[in-house]
């Protein structure tokens, strides 16, 4: 009831009209474009095209001066609808997040596009589309209850990580260029991308004579390589150096001038050369944390951050990934972490490794899996299948098996005050962090294999776990282990009633 | 019981308390071992304490009955399609005349497996499914080949639902489905219990703020 957690009713931006109108002539594109090209000489599309936009106009406008957003007894109440009325009312305390999304033509205009996300739904609770920057912050500072950001002004721009701008209770931090550079690099991307080149190569003919006998008969044979086949070596690369640089550029735009700024209670994170998008996130609701590093990284003595909320589970492209902070020296990473929940300390954490049993089962694996390898050389014992058996079956056995090792070597558990955590990756190294409370449900599940080695898969669900790799999911773990960790967190869950960060206390 | 004020990395299993009926880790995953001895399902309407006593229940045996009863509703029409198309290729002509006899042996292993399906699949199906109760929390175990143990503390039970489809009618049966806030386990469904055990426990589950704390008290409900 609280009259400064009031907003009197609103509409939206009157630049609404058009962007409605731009995002509808977006989806008649392709068929007038169609059009244009059946009909060649009349004008006759451009008449179709008209007639379906008037009543188009006619919708928007109508839909524009019927769309209203009020904020009263702690509610967000958006009014809309045309033919069905529709008054949706949010409570403020249940909203996870309030993401805006500018473009070129928004930030010419100085508007934003403004989407208010709850927990448990997949599509925004409420997309204002679009809201002048200031009712933004007003509706952002009024949801949140914070104090505005301090002016970006106050920050320099060149200085490199310094501590004190990753702690306290706000702070405001530009990400520099250089350091954008380290994520374009990842260089299994890059092998990716080399794959798919050498792929696409192959499909335009480019290794007519380069294929791996081509290669080995001309080795054998002593004669120099193919003139064509060093072309299509060279084309190749040139590919993959093409892709590799452009989502290096990719990653430039997209994460442009990343800047995290804390203000109390919440995290903002602005990004984007182009479209400038941004993600304000309470801390409180943080469900999941992943500290990743790739080799690159790693070799830099740098990490990468990322958080799961709730809620903005779309398959929208930046939605699904949140970087608390792309690229981070690691000497920072404790006091991020710090920031997110006081009570995270890694050092302390007591890792528990899975058992040796695990590790053989790992192993056997690797092995059937190797065998795979040596049924296609069986076929062609008479050429060259007999030379890849011998040298090539043990490497690939030996290389699957110190995978498998170091695999299982590098999984491994805790169970802390803070949380349940859970560490992966031979290459790309990770942990990831279930914070304390955010449990929703655990299931223990056991395979026939599993049975018989007595493991079982062990899975937290919280409302922000989503792909493979970015929840707690671990196999291979022993089956009476798993039970009593899952009897641990369900009864902390329930004796200390804790929070699980979908409504703010 | 003591409530434990914190835990630390290295738990050990004394530490761990136990919740009523939980015996020991082992055996709370009984669900994953269907030779171990469970209760019997209710037989009369049942009243909140007699089910939220934390033992692993078995769904009524005549679950097996409604669901051989749905298994063949879907099967039987598909194996008879099937059989017309096999027998119409054997004796229709349109397949050379050394080739003529594939599709009956084809047929036959169709056929033992929907047979299997439809007679066998259900007993195997609901010796594998279980549901326990207790004051905090509901565990449910499924799974023939994947066996697997979902655990829901009433706490983070969103809202819940009790759905009847034809042959659960005839039968008294009905499918409880628990939503949470979660993201893969975000419907949990439980297929096959007494209707009214589905309702006493979805009003159980629902009115959760009266019940869940340990020291539980009529005075703090408004």
């Amino acid at each position: 009831m609280s009259t400064d957690r009031d907003l009197e009713e609103r509409r939206l931006h009157p630049s609404s009209l058009g962007f409605s109108l731009l995002k509808h002539l977006r989806q008649f594109l392709a068929p007038i474009a169609i059009m244009f090209f059946v009909s060649k000489e009349s004008d006759s599309w451009q008449i179709y095209g008209t007639v379906l936009l008037i009543p188009l106009m006619v919708y928007e406008a109508w839909r524009y001066f019927n769309l209203r957003y009020l904020i009263a007894d702690g509610e967000l109440i958006v009014r809309e609808g045309v033919i069905f009325k529709n008054v949706r009312h949010v409570p403020l305390e249940r909203i996870q997040s309030i993401d805006s999304t500018q473009n070129f033509l928004h930030r010419l205009l100085n508007v934003a596009d403004v989407r208010v996300e709850t927990a448990g739904n997949t599509e925004p609770e409420a997309e204002l589309r679009v809201l002048s920057i200031a009712a933004r912050d007003q509706l952002r500072g009024i949801v949140f209850s914070a104090n505005e950001a301090p002016s970006p002004e106050a920050v320099n721009k060149e200085a490199i990580h310094p501590a004190t701008q990753l702690s306290g209770p706000t702070f405001d931090f530009h990400l520099p260029a250089p350091e954008l550079a380290l994520l374009g690099l990842n260089p299994l991307k890059g092998l990716a991308i080399l794959g798919v080149g050498l792929g696409l190569a192959g499909q335009l003919g480019l290794l007519e004579n380069a294929s791996i006998g081509g290669f080995f008969k001309t080795l054998l044979s002593g004669a120099s390589l193919a003139s064509n086949f060093a072309m299509g070596v060279a084309v190749v690369f040139a590919v993959g150096l093409a892709i590799l640089l452009l989502s290096m550029a990719a990653t430039f735009v997209g994460l442009h001038d990343f800047t995290l700024t804390r203000t109390g209670a919440e995290f903002r994170v602005q990004c984007g050369l182009f479209t400038r998008r941004t993600t304000t996130v309470p801390i409180g609701r943080v469900q999941y944390v992943i500290v990743r590093a790739n080799p690159i990284l790693r070799a830099l003595n740098r990490s990468s951050i990322q958080i799961e909320t709730a809620g903005g589970k779309s398959e929208d492209k930046g939605h699904t990934q949140r970087w608390l902070m792309p690229v981070v020296r690691n000497e920072f990473v404790p006091s991020l972490l710090h920031a997110i929940d006081p009570a995270i300390d890694l050092e302390c954490v007591d890792w528990q490794a899975l058992t040796p049993r695990a590790g053989r089962r790992r192993l056997f694996r690797a092995l059937r899996f190797s065998l795979v390898f040596a049924i296609p050389p069986l076929f062609f014992l008479e050429s060259w299948g007999a030379l890849v058996l011998a040298l090539g079956q043990p490497v690939v056995t030996g290389l699957l098996l110190a995978l498998a090792h170091k695999t299982h070597l590098a999984i491994g558990w805790a169970s802390s005050p803070f949380g349940t955590l859970m560490r992966t990756g031979v290459f790309t190294k990770s942990i990831g962090i279930a914070l304390a409370g955010r449990v929703q449900a655990i299931t223990v599940q056991s395979s026939p294999f599993d049975r018989r080695y007595g493991h079982a898969t062990f899975r937290i669900d919280t409302a922000g776990a989503g792909r493979e790799g970015n929840k707690v999911s671990i196999e291979f773990m022993s089956r009476d282990v798993a039970v009593r960790l899952r009897d641990q967190l369900l009864w902390d869950l329930e004796h200390k009633r804790q929070d699980d960060g979908l409504v703010r206390a | 019981m003591e409530p434990k004020s914190e835990i630390d990395g290295n738990w050990s299993s004394e530490e761990t308390d136990r919740l009523p009926g939980d015996g020991s880790g082992a055996s709370d995953l009984t669900a994953l071992e269907p030779d171990d001895p469970v209760l019997p399902p209710s037989s009369q309407v049942p009243s909140v304490e007699e089910l939220a006593d934390g033992v692993l229940r078995k769904l009524p045996d005549r679950l097996v009955q409604a669901n051989r009863l749905a298994s063949i509703a879907t099967s039987l029409p598909i194996g008879l399609a099937l059989s017309a198309v096999a027998l119409g290729l054997a004796f229709g002509g349109p397949l050379d005349a050394g080739i003529w006899w594939i599709p009956l042996p084809v047929l036959t292993v169709i056929w033992i497996f929907l047979l299997f399906r439809m007679i066998r699949w259900p007993a195997i199906h609901h010796r594998h499914l279980s549901w326990s109760l207790t004051p905090l929390r509901i565990e449910i175990g499924t799974g023939v080949i994947w066996q697997g143990v979902t655990s829901v503390p009433r706490s983070r039970v969103q809202h819940t639902d009790v759905a009847q489809g034809p042959i659960q009618r005839r039968f008294g049966l009905a499918t409880l489905t628990i939503h949470t806030a979660g993201s893969d386990a975000a419907q949990v469904h439980l297929n096959g219990l007494e209707y009214e055990d589905a309702l006493v426990i979805r009003d159980y589950l629902i009115l959760r703020e009266n019940n869940l704390k340990p020291t539980a008290n009529v005075d703090d409900v408004d």
